[in-house]
């Protein structure tokens, strides 16, 4: 028998109201690879990944991670996988250090292995001298790292990131990118969101492009591409037009 | 530019009730108890007219005031529905933003039952057409005095709780105005039956020139005939209003452009411990012991429960005080500490609620429910049990009742288990999200939520009193009539705050194993938008 999936959704819904944000996602994310969710705003990317990591129950369908259903089997599945979600809420008025002991307590690690992984990734993404500061002083990027840090210090073998550089220098993101290709390279899964179709051509293996809460496009980055820029295949598959700006003249004339 | 304001505050009111039918249904009772709060309020002050007394309309109008002072701060909060922080990037001066502001704030069900309550002047005090015009004017100053030291106090005490060297001045500041609060009532009935006593006429002259009761004396004075004393009133009114406007303002612009000083540079030390140093030997280091060391971190760092400690541990120490001085050195008295603890635990009843957003973490990490809630009741047991210890100490060193303050702990260590057991179901049954408000730590709410979170939190304080009846019933009837009973008492309570705690906790948990995404979206602070 084969290896189950690394990630697989199976029928996700979701309803807001009288406003369908996903109807109806089945993915397969293979072990080990780089994986991007690509989309326009409020395509479904982020309700998907909330429903994957168990912190938003969909109305139908679930999600298995290496097997385990996030739904029905949740210690299982959360025990592997980390996340980095939207917004970035974090618990603000811990250092951030403390904020990486808390999250490593919290799953029963031993006090001194989290110590000292705590340690190593404030070292390698150069946050030792933020680490004793709250986290509500953090920069946006600085709060970036120290989310991934956290997401990343148990060990898990999926990670979860929506959005991972969004508003992040150039500096922190090559940072970022090379902590992420090496947990890739260790056998991990990436899985993440992002608009920026340069970053997703660069980095992933894979991709599925999310539209109205539906996937329009899956595969291999090659595949999905067919040979043309990917932001061209993008911008057809979600049905962008031409845009025009001629009814703006007050923004070109100076006067306004 | 006022009138936008207002339209859009009844814009934003009307969606929030839309979105929701609970809340809507909160909103309708809000508003009958407004509604009779406002009649009766109306027929007071109209009744004052007839009363042959000038002082008493005079300080009925200063009482409703003062309520508008300390309410907001320790229970209600103020309706900051229109967040000023959202309109800081408008061209508006500071002036326009607080006049638009302020007649926003007068839309809402309080500012209208007192609206209503202060017109019963109009049948009681406004014998004449000119004695009307003064009566009118006198109603809306008192109004606009009401709303704006309600605003003013708290973007105040905002700006203060957000600077580090304010907090242990805000501390100070809320434990005066909290214990002025205690005593109002009391020395506010004392003296009304005696307004003729050095006291009462000392209350009634503060009353007359303060802020709380210019405009009322000159509803007062218009009623019998003395319009000059009546505009000289409301010229001092008018000064006062002035004055709160400009200092309203100027918090305003100051909470506005001006960021929170967290943190000195902490030290980044290397295997440094969750745990604050004094609390190490009293907490595990595992996930329980981490969770009640956030917590207790967040208790001396997140302005939002500071506050919610602040305005329990102000007017419990108000009310102790007053307890013992009555007591007349009574040994006896030193069987009230046990209160100290039930008070402190009363802040766990939204404790999922003031962890907001960031709750997250404890959900994708595959949590316990059972270790969020033992470890969230193990901080504030930290607290608030040596608190209570304090607390008995002090007292039976007043009165020489050392003998009982072994019994007042092990009562305390009941009313702590009670309360928290009584509080894990309500904050997971029932947790309202907090509002994130730069300008005004007391802000936001408003539109029948507060109605919500109010009738949630008094039906809760209940439950516990009820829960806890019983137990003090006893004690208190051993200590007066059989001191035997005292000794079984003591594992008595012991017990039965354990049982309490135990069944609180096993509901809860049994109610979040499955519900913890539906918990976390119930706490987003957007919902509290």
């Amino acid at each position: 028998m084969t290896d189950p999936p690394a990630v697989a959704l199976r029928g996700l819904h979701k309803k807001f109201g009288t406003t369908y944000a996903v109807q109806g996602i089945d993915l397969d994310v293979p072990v080990g690879s780089f994986f991007g969710l690509v989309g326009p705003n409020g395509a479904g990317k982020t309700t998907t990944l909330s429903m994957t990591t168990g912190l938003l129950r969909p109305d139908y369908g679930t999600a298995f991670i290496n097997g385990f259903d996030v739904w029905a089997d949740p210690v299982r599945a959360k025990s592997i996988i980390g996340v980095l979600p939207d917004g970035l809420r974090l618990f603000e008025r811990l250092t951030g250090r403390e904020l990486l002991l808390y999250g490593g307590l919290l799953r029963s690690m031993p006090p001194a292995v989290v110590g000292q992984r705590a340690d190593e990734l404030i070292h390698v993404l150069g946050l030792d001298d933020a680490a004793g500061s709250l986290v509500v002083d953090y920069s946006h990027g600085m709060r970036k790292k120290i989310g991934l840090a956290a997401a990343l210090l148990h060990g898990p073998r999926v990670v979860f990131l929506d959005e991972p550089f969004e508003g992040v220098d150039p500096v922190s993101a090559r940072t970022i990118k090379a902590v992420l290709e090496s947990f890739v390279t260790g056998g991990g899964t990436v899985v993440f969101s992002s608009h920026v179709m340069e970053l997703v051509e660069n980095l992933c293996d894979r991709l599925a492009v999310v539209d109205s809460g539906k996937i329009v496009a899956t595969g291999t980055i090659d595949e999905v591409r067919g040979g043309r820029r990917l932001e061209d295949v993008f911008a057809d598959l979600v049905g962008a037009e031409d845009t025009s700006t001629e009814g703006l003249a007050w923004l070109r004339s100076s006067s306004g | 530019m006022a009138a936008v304001f207002v339209r859009l505050k009844l814009r934003l009111l009307l969606s929030g009730l839309r979105s929701s039918r609970s809340r809507l249904a909160f909103f309708v009772i809000g508003v009958l108890f407004g509604l009779g709060a406002a009649l009766g309020g109306f027929a007071a002050v109209a009744a004052a007219g007839s009363a042959q007394d000038d002082r008493i309309v005079t300080l009925l109008f200063a009482l409703l005031t003062f309520g508008w002072l300390v309410l907001p701060v320790f229970a209600l909060g103020v309706d900051e529905l229109l967040d000023p922080s959202r309109l800081a990037l408008f061209p508006l001066t500071g002036r326009q933003l607080t006049r638009g502001l302020l007649a926003s704030s007068a839309v809402g069900v309080p500012p209208l039952a007192t609206l209503l309550a202060l017109s019963g002047a109009f049948l009681g005090f406004a014998h004449t057409p000119v004695a009307a015009l003064f009566v009118g004017a006198g109603v809306v100053a008192q109004l606009l005095m009401c709303l704006l030291l309600s605003r003013a106090v708290t973007t105040a005490l905002s700006g203060l709780l957000r600077s580090r060297r304010g907090r242990d001045v805000t501390a100070v500041i809320l434990a005066l105005v909290g214990g002025s609060a205690g005593l109002a009532g009391p020395i506010f009935s004392a003296v009304a039956l005696d307004l003729d006593s050095p006291a009462g006429r000392t209350l009634f002259a503060a009353a007359r020139y303060s802020p709380l009761g210019s405009a009322g004396n000159a509803v007062a004075a218009a009623g019998s005939g003395r319009y000059g004393t009546a505009a000289l009133q409301l010229c001092l009114s008018a000064a006062y209003i002035g004055g709160a406007f400009f200092w309203w303002q100027r918090g305003l612009q100051t909470a506005l452009t001006t960021v929170e000083q967290t943190s000195r540079k902490r030290v980044a030390e290397r295997g440094a411990d969750l745990r604050p140093r004094w609390a190490r030997r009293l907490l595990p280091n595992t996930a329980i012991g981490a969770i009640a060391a956030k917590d207790l971190r967040y208790m001396w760092r997140d302005p939002m429960r500071r506050t919610a400690l602040l305005a329990t541990s102000g007017p419990m120490s108000v009310t102790l005080v007053s307890v013992f001085a009555s007591g007349n050195g009574n040994p006896h008295t030193v069987l009230f500490a046990m209160v100290t603890a039930t008070m402190f635990s009363i802040i766990a009843l939204n404790q999922f609620g003031l962890d907001g957003a960031a709750y997250w973490m404890n959900v994708v990490a595959g949590n316990d429910p059972r270790r969020d809630l033992v470890g969230k009741n193990l901080a504030v047991a930290v607290v608030a049990m040596p608190a209570t210890g304090v607390v008995a100490v002090v007292s039976a060193a007043i009165t020489g009742g050392w003998v009982y303050v072994p019994l007042a702990l092990l009562g305390g260590l009941a009313g702590c288990g009670a309360a928290l057991g009584v509080a894990n179901v309500v904050s997971v049954r029932a947790p309202a999200p907090q509002p994130e408000n730069i300008t005004n730590a007391w802000g936001g709410r408003g539109g029948g939520q507060s109605m919500a979170a109010g009738l949630t939190q008094l039906a809760a304080l209940l439950l516990v009193a009820v829960v806890l009846a019983p137990l003090g019933a006893f004690i208190w009837f051993s200590a007066q009539n059989w001191t035997p009973g005292l000794f079984v008492a003591a594992p008595l309570s012991v017990a039965y705050g354990a049982l309490i705690w135990q069944v609180g906790l096993r509901s809860s948990v049994r109610w979040l194993w499955w519900r913890q995404a539906e918990l976390l979206q119930a706490i987003r602070p957007q919902q509290a938008a």
